[in-house]
């Protein structure tokens, strides 16, 4: 057993890779009670590994709150 | 505003990894994302490493893989730190341990809880389920309203199949190795990532019976794809 290595991916470790990041980025620890990631300097809400739903700014404008509120 | 609310792109702060014992320091020369080294805060009783930078850190694969890294490097035989969720994000030193001190009897608890263990993985897919995926990003396209609700109702009868299917096989492979674990979570997974992923809590000592139990599941099922990961720092047993 053992996390995917870096460079190209096999099918398991594309399999790994996804569960890395479902480990980091979805679960463990909030201290703070929020955690924003960024990615390409764009603050996400949420991130999946093909598809970008959104990001902190485009739910700031669809939900009507000004960006510095 | 909390403190990693008010920590911007620009300001310098400290990106969290990881809750320990107080005491436990970090290994000599250990680095965190960015090359940055890793420095234990002390929140008596308790200590939580972190890395300075200048940038809040971008969730790229490297710093991922590194930050699961350092917390990797806290466990021991004896300790098992409570990992970080990734993008946690401080001013400075004194945020931290306030953050940390106001909820220090449910990190104490879980450090109980998880001395001793480990989390380890199990992912299960198809074997050569990847034409799936196309399902799943591009959106059906029909020419009538009926053609329409035929492929909704197609849909959601794959996706009762797969939930089935899922359940399934989490109940056998409950059977195979439960007596072996302490905890276990269990997602199902879009076809675009298999079938489940299952996070058994194991002991230490129990660790290579239940990596037996595994591997006589994977030869069984060939019509399966198995990966098996570990051991991770417990992240998916934290709430």
């Amino acid at each position: 057993m053992s996390l995917p290595a870096e460079g190209p991916l096999s099918p398991e470790d594309e399999l790994g890779l996804v569960e890395l990041v479902n480990r980091v980025l979805d679960k463990g620890a909030v201290i703070s009670g929020d955690v924003v990631i960024s990615v390409a300097g764009v603050d996400l809400v949420y991130l999946g590994l093909r598809v970008l739903l959104s990001s902190v700014e485009s739910m700031r404008e669809r939900s009507g709150f000004s960006a510095g509120r | 505003v909390s403190a990693a609310a008010s920590a911007r792109a620009g300001d310098v702060g400290l990106h969290t990894y990881c809750i320990v014992p107080a005491g436990l320091a970090p290994p000599p020369g250990l680095c965190g994302i960015d090359g940055a080294p890793v420095t234990a805060v002390p929140c008596p009783p308790l200590a939580c490493w972190v890395s300075a930078h200048d940038d809040r850190p971008t969730a790229d694969a490297g710093a991922v893989r590194t930050h699961n890294a350092v917390a990797v490097a806290a466990m021991d035989r004896v300790t098992t730190p409570v990992p970080a969720r990734f993008g946690q994000w401080f001013a400075d030193a004194p945020g931290v341990a306030a953050e940390v001190a106001r909820q220090a009897d449910q990190w104490l608890e879980l450090l109980q809880r998880f001395a001793g263990h480990a989390e380890y993985g199990v992912a299960v897919a198809r074997a050569g389920s990847a034409a799936e995926s196309a399902r799943d990003v591009h959106p059906v396209r029909v020419e009538s309203g009926t053609a329409y609700m035929k492929a909704l109702v197609r849909r959601e009868a794959d996706a009762t199949r797969h939930r089935r299917e899922a359940a399934d096989l989490a109940a056998w492979l409950r059977a195979l190795v439960g007596p072996l674990t302490r905890d276990h979570r269990v997602s199902p997974r879009a076809g675009t990532t298999g079938l489940l992923s299952i996070a058994d809590l194991v002991a230490w000592d129990d660790a290579p019976a239940y990596h037996e139990a595994l591997e006589g599941a994977r030869r069984s099922r060939t019509e399966l794809r198995f990966v098996f990961t570990g051991p991770w720092p417990p992240y998916s047993f934290v709430s």
